[in-house]
């Protein structure tokens, strides 16, 4: 068969081709009927390469800036920056006693974060470096408000020594050496010879040195049920547990640190307590009763599997990088 | 083509309209008639997108063929495609029975892959075997063997074949 036809359209048409052709012709493309419509062009190319540009930017940006904010001289002083009126010095030097007069003072704890003074308190800088800072409150009172990993700030008390875990908190030491301390965003951990005790934010505990420090316990517990807590760490034991009852579920953790110090029955009513109110996780190993019975590391992981934001996750408290007073 | 590089609209509207025919083409040959004028467009504006990543100005039509057939595929793998339909056992209908487009082009589609758009865009779009070398990039003896075959194939497809042998046999 010649295909010329098909070919080129040349030579003797081809009847069945010629029919095909006319048969699929309303088929055919015309793009006079069809206008392109197209909308201004944006050049991609250049787009990505300044979108790339920035991100590599603001990513060395990050990391320069992260490196700028943590380092910091060996016994560089810490700069005051507000109040201290009349003081003689303008910075916190190590090892040199610095009293507040009657104002509070504002102290850059390195490039980290802020330190208020309250007035008529008494501290001292201890140690600062780039990797850790160590403040010394004889009494007074004061707030630090630091945005940076965990352990880089601590401030030793005569009750013993509290650890910015990357948080702002509240810091008091009273005449008698006791410290209080209500924490204000993520965690503090309390630390002396008889123990420790995480805190989370919205809690407070308190530390003195002849005893572990108090478990800790949210601002806004009910009032006989934190009364109740405090009874029960200072006997050692439960009486009356009616008051236990006006936990809620937030309080669990409280709950689970307060039965740590308990054992026998006491630690299993107080642990069946808060069972009721939050039990384990399904996903988690945890076993009520052996924790009931004495298991401390059951205990942990149902602490850890708590609704609160772990510890070690400090950048999740970014707001605290802001250079306001705390 | 470099006026179009540098976002001159009228010189791609002139691209256009010398390819979007090889593109309705490759539309047609991969998904239903229905979808080929959206499929062009979508074409189009992608390529007028993405002018920049064209590395070879001369390759513009394999460049711009390659977006279609993705869209193609994309538009076909997202409609559900009803199968042709089996012919009813007996003779095969003669094609002086009215032929219709759609199932024309359903049993293109139905060929193998290296037939379709060549067939496409010589019975509808019109195109010559030369045309069609210069827009696949083909070699005109590949663009004249495919036609030769792919057209044998339609024909026996549609039942052609019969008749065109049954007229052989009676010129002898």
């Amino acid at each position: 068969m010649n295909d010329d036809y098909l070919w080129d359209g040349s030579g003797t048409p081809d009847a069945d081709v010629v029919r095909l052709e006319q048969t699929l012709a309303a088929h055919r493309f015309d793009p006079a009927r069809h206008p392109l419509r197209l909308t201004p062009r944006r050049r991609h190319r250049l787009t990505r390469y300044a979108l790339a540009a920035a991100l590599l930017l603001a990513v060395g940006g990050g990391i320069a800036g992260y490196h700028w904010r943590l380092d910091w001289r060996d016994g560089r002083p810490w700069p005051i920056v507000a109040g201290a009126a009349g003081a003689a010095q303008e910075a916190l030097t190590v090892g040199t006693p610095w009293m507040t007069g009657s104002a509070d003072a504002t102290v850059a704890i390195a490039r980290i974060g802020r330190l208020r003074v309250g007035a008529n308190s008494q501290l001292q800088l201890q140690h600062t470096s780039s990797t850790q800072h160590l403040l010394r409150l004889l009494h007074g009172d004061v707030s630090l408000r630091v945005f940076a990993p965990p352990g880089r700030v601590q401030v030793q008390t005569p009750a013993g020594t509290v650890t910015d875990l990357g948080c702002a908190f509240d810091l008091q030491v009273d005449e008698r050496g006791v410290a209080l301390v209500q924490v204000r965003s993520g965690w503090v951990e309390l630390e002396n010879a008889r123990g420790t005790a995480l805190v989370p934010a919205g809690a407070a505990s308190r530390m003195q040195f002849d005893r572990a420090p108090a478990v800790p316990v949210f601002d806004d517990a009910d009032t006989r049920f934190r009364a109740a807590v405090r009874t029960i760490e200072d006997d050692g034991a439960i009486g009356d547990a009616a008051d236990l009852t006006r936990a809620r579920r937030r309080d669990v953790i409280t709950l689970l640190m307060l039965a740590r110090r308990l054992a026998g029955a006491d630690r299993a009513r107080v642990i069946q307590q808060a069972a009721r109110l939050s039990p384990p996780p399904r996903d988690v190993d945890v076993d009520a009763a052996a924790v009931a019975s004495g298991d401390d590391q059951a205990l942990w992981r149902w602490h850890d599997a708590l609704p609160l934001p772990p510890p070690k996750q400090w950048w999740r408290n970014w707001r605290d990088a802001w250079p306001l007073a705390p | 083509m470099h006026a179009a590089r540098r976002g001159d609209e009228q010189a791609f509207t002139a691209l256009y309209a010398r390819l979007a025919p090889y593109v309705h083409a490759i539309a047609l040959a991969g998904a239903a008639p229905v979808h080929a004028p959206d499929i062009v467009q979508d074409t189009f504006v992608k390529a007028w997108r993405r002018l920049d990543d064209l590395r070879e100005p001369q390759a513009v039509a394999a460049w711009i063929g390659a977006i279609a057939r993705r869209r193609a595929a994309d538009v076909s793998r997202s409609v559900r495609v009803e199968p042709i339909e089996q012919d009813v056992p007996g003779p095969p209908p003669a094609l002086d029975a009215a032929l219709d487009a759609d199932r024309v082009l359903q049993v293109i589609a139905s060929l193998p892959e290296a037939y379709r758009e060549t067939l496409v865009l010589r019975l509808v779009e019109g195109c010559t075997g030369p045309e069609i070398a210069a827009l696949t990039g083909l070699s005109p003896g590949s663009v004249r063997v495919n036609l030769h075959r792919g057209m044998r194939l339609l024909r026996a497809a549609l039942g052609i074949a019969t008749r065109d042998t049954a007229n052989t046999e009676a010129a002898r």
